[in-house]
């Protein structure tokens, strides 16, 4: 804060401002943290746009991992099939696949390596030992995996010279004598358990956490392409009952946002419990306090539902954190923390100094992190069930979303085909009742036609603005012709307040008169739908090894925003699908046009409605154009 | 007029989201003014006013009636003037930052701060009670407008 400046405080800032003060901070996470900034925003943007833009963005990435991912398991299950042990390709993927969650090494370096080694030994579990001892070598001597386990390969093959190379303290006498097992015993002598304890530090857990995002889009992304080519059999009968549970389901793009800002809360949760993680992590949120005050609290507020749910899992880590030694999810739930890391707040340039000697000495602080570590895994594994919990949570949320956002769509289609009832062409006046031509082409008719929408438009917004929706819903119901001379009188005669004022009441009066009237038949239709509804909600709460699918298969429940943005992303990848992409051409480069694009697509019943009030919009301002009007409201 | 930036929230992607806004029709951005406008209006200004009467000490009232709305497509207030307001000739901007940090802030370490202020309050730190409600309000105003420009 300068002095001798006016001082301007705004409530948002692009996070790249934050960036740039932060940039140094922010190398020092590894690329989770990298990851999970990006989902600070959209969470922010509110409840209709940003999060179907995220989602959308979520699963676009998730499709090109899925693909990335479909492309490895491929590769690898066709050399298992051809050496033989294809009935082992499950074990072997679930070997890497909790390989990777016990060492922080993702799988696409993983299956590779264990396909090198499995050629050369031709053995699964030699393979998988020979694996378990590369990765161990290459985090404990700073090698690649690719090149240690090339190293085994070969020295298995006989050549020893790359595994000499490696530089890994094996005697030259086991070089020379070409003695695997001995070279074996001395690597799992130098280096065995590197590999756990790396997993164990701070910089490990965090590294896992990343891998668990990107597991969980690469499922998002699994799910889509599967929902896109599925055809029959378990899949399609799954498929067939996700769909019967969409209701409750729709919108999972959102929970999936709130998926990962769970995982989010995880990662700086785990990082506070480590004392130079705590140090870094007080460093960025004294400097970024209110932003991420903020964080919880939009959560919270914008969203109830959801914020509920946040106020849970705060809690939960509260009791987690009997000590309050946490200022992570504590933080981001309630504020609470954070307020007090906001009262504590140095100015800026301290707070990014601290943040950048937290950084540099990260690092260095596998000790305490390791003691920290052992305290957090029973906790993420709690984390990963609240994960797992929150899907029922979620669903309310999405569910209520869903239905505003069709409210609105249903609005704005009845608005604008109110406002487009005049547009007829067959009652265009070419000629007269005696077949004469009137002298009016049926161009001139039918601008004329366009030309009463727009200004019935025009006095639609006037009457809202000067009174209110239930005079504007009023008049918008009689359409151009009637509703044009209404509204001129009602505004010429300054009416507005008071008709508004009285339609108000009518209407009050009019809907308890119709409460009260309520025939019987209705009130067993409210319960039967009630029923309904009660007997789909335990169908979902059977449906519970569902919905742990759903992490692979929520693709098929996404909204049609979803499902078009995929298309594109599919078609640009290879895999055209047809249909929606030409409505999608152009992709969604921002979160506006990628909100704006998913509202277009997942209201694509209103589409042709869009469209036409566009076409209608041109031609009146080209005619505006050629008579020289400016737009302003014309007598009709 | 010169003037020092500072940001409640860090939201990413929101240059994007602004950037979008251009490819709306003009009224998209002028109907994002008005309701950032409104946003300020409703809990940014009274926030910091509030917060200036209350912590800034005797020169508080002054700081305060300098709280100013700004027009821009997010949310924002000016706060201080150039103005003198004050009997010795100060303006508020000469005074706000002094209330704030006193002799602890720079001012302080060159020996520049008049003794008056003391180690200051701190109280611009602490005006931040507002940021739930205004951005959800700002949020629903963003969707609500993307939502109705790309339809109409």
């Amino acid at each position: 804060m300068a002095i001798g400046k006016t001082l301007t405080v705004y409530l948002a800032a692009d996070v790249s401002k934050l960036r740039s003060g932060l940039a140094q901070a922010e190398t020092g996470l590894s690329g989770f943290g990298n990851k999970l900034t990006s989902m600070i925003g959209p969470a922010l943007i509110g409840a209709t746009a940003a999060a179907g833009a995220f989602a959308v963005a979520l699963a676009v990435d998730g499709v090109q991992a899925a693909m990335a991912e479909e492309a490895e398991l491929t590769k690898l299950n066709t050399t298992l099939d051809n050496l033989g042990f294809g009935w082992a390709s499950e074990q072997v993927n679930t070997f890497v696949d909790d390989l990777q969650f016990a060492t922080g090494v993702t799988d696409s370096e993983l299956r590779p390596a264990f396909e090198r080694l499995l050629v050369s030994t031709g053995n699964v579990a030699k393979a998988q030992n020979l694996l378990n001892l590369a990765v161990d070598t290459s985090i404990g001597a700073n090698k690649s995996l690719e090149s240690v386990a090339n190293a085994l390969g070969k020295a298995y093959d006989g050549n020893f010279g790359a595994l000499g190379k490696l530089n890994a303290g094996i005697d030259a006498s086991i070089i020379k004598n070409k003695d695997l097992d001995a070279a074996v015993a001395q690597l799992s002598g130098t280096f065995g358990g590197q590999a756990a304890a790396q997993a164990e530090t701070l910089q490990g857990q965090i590294k896992i956490l990343g891998i668990a995002f990107d597991e969980l889009k690469e499922s998002l992304g699994k799910g889509l392409i599967e929902g896109f080519t599925s055809t029959g059999g378990g899949l399609g009968n799954l498929s067939v009952r996700m769909r019967d549970l969409q209701p409750q389901t729709e919108d999972l793009g959102k929970k999936a946002g709130i998926l990962a800002g769970n995982l989010l809360d995880a990662a700086f949760g785990a990082k506070s419990l480590a004392d130079k993680g705590n140090e870094l992590l007080q460093g960025i949120l004294s400097y970024g306090g209110p932003a991420f005050e903020l964080i919880g609290n939009a959560a919270i507020d914008a969203l109830n539902p959801i914020g509920q749910l946040i106020s849970s899992l705060a809690g939960v880590n509260k009791a987690l954190n009997p000590g309050g030694t946490s200022g992570g999810v504590t933080a981001f739930g309630t504020g609470g923390a954070m307020a007090r890391a906001t009262a504590s707040m140095k100015d800026v340039a301290a707070a990014a100094e601290t943040a950048q000697k937290a950084t540099s000495s990260l690092s260095k602080a596998t000790g305490g992190a390791s003691k920290a570590t052992e305290v957090m895994n029973p906790r993420l594994r709690v984390q990963i069930d609240l994960v797992k919990e929150l899907t029922s949570k979620v669903k309310d949320a999405g569910s209520a979303l869903e239905s505003a956002r069709r409210e609105m769509n249903n609005w704005i289609s009845g608005m604008a085909q109110n406002i487009l009832s005049g547009i007829d062409l067959g009652t265009i006046q070419q000629f007269d009742a005696e077949g004469k031509r009137t002298g009016q082409s049926l161009l001139d008719g039918f601008n004329k036609q366009i030309e009463q929408a727009g200004i019935f438009g025009n006095y639609l917004k006037q009457l809202n603005s000067e009174g209110g929706p239930e005079l504007r819903d009023a008049v918008a119901a009689l359409g151009p012709e009637a509703g044009n001379k209404l509204a001129k009188e009602i505004i010429d005669q300054g009416l507005i307040p008071t008709m508004q004022s009285k339609l108000v009441d009518v209407q009050h009066m009019a809907e308890t008169t119709a409460a009260e009237m309520v025939p019987p038949m209705l009130v067993a239709g409210v319960q039967s739908a009630a029923g309904y509804l009660m007997t789909m909600q335990a169908e979902l709460d059977e449906s519970t090894s569902l919905l742990e699918e759903m992490g692979r298969k929520m693709g098929k429940t996404l909204s049609d925003a979803m499902v078009a943005e995929i298309r594109a992303a599919l078609a640009a990848a290879g895999v055209a699908q047809g249909g929606a992409t030409s409505i999608m051409a152009g992709t969604a480069g921002t979160t506006a046009q990628a909100a704006s694009q998913a509202n277009l697509i997942a209201g694509s019943p209103f589409l042709n409605g869009t469209a036409i009030m566009q076409a209608i919009q041109n031609a009146i301002q080209q005619s505006d154009q050629r008579l020289g009007r400016t737009g302003q409201v014309l007598n009709a | 007029m010169a003037t020092a930036k500072v940001f409640d929230t860090y939201v990413d992607g929101l240059n994007d989201v602004l950037r979008a806004f251009r490819k709306l029709p003009k009224e998209a951005s002028a109907e994002l003014r008005d309701a950032s406008q409104a946003v300020a209006d409703k809990h940014m200004a009274p926030a910091w006013r509030q917060a200036a009467n209350n912590y800034a000490g005797p020169w508080g009232q002054v700081i305060a009636d300098s709280v100013k709305i700004k027009r821009d497509r997010v949310p924002a207030v000016n706060i201080g003037g150039a103005r003198k307001k004050f009997s010795g000739g100060a303006s508020p901007t000469m005074v706000r930052y002094l209330t704030d940090k006193g002799n602890r802030g720079r001012a302080g370490a060159q020996k520049r701060a008049p003794e008056a202020f003391g180690e200051g309050t701190n109280w611009m730190e602490n005006v931040r009670q507002y940021q739930g409600g205004a951005m959800e309000e700002w949020a629903k105003a963003v969707d609500r407008i993307v939502l109705k420009w790309s339809y109409l």
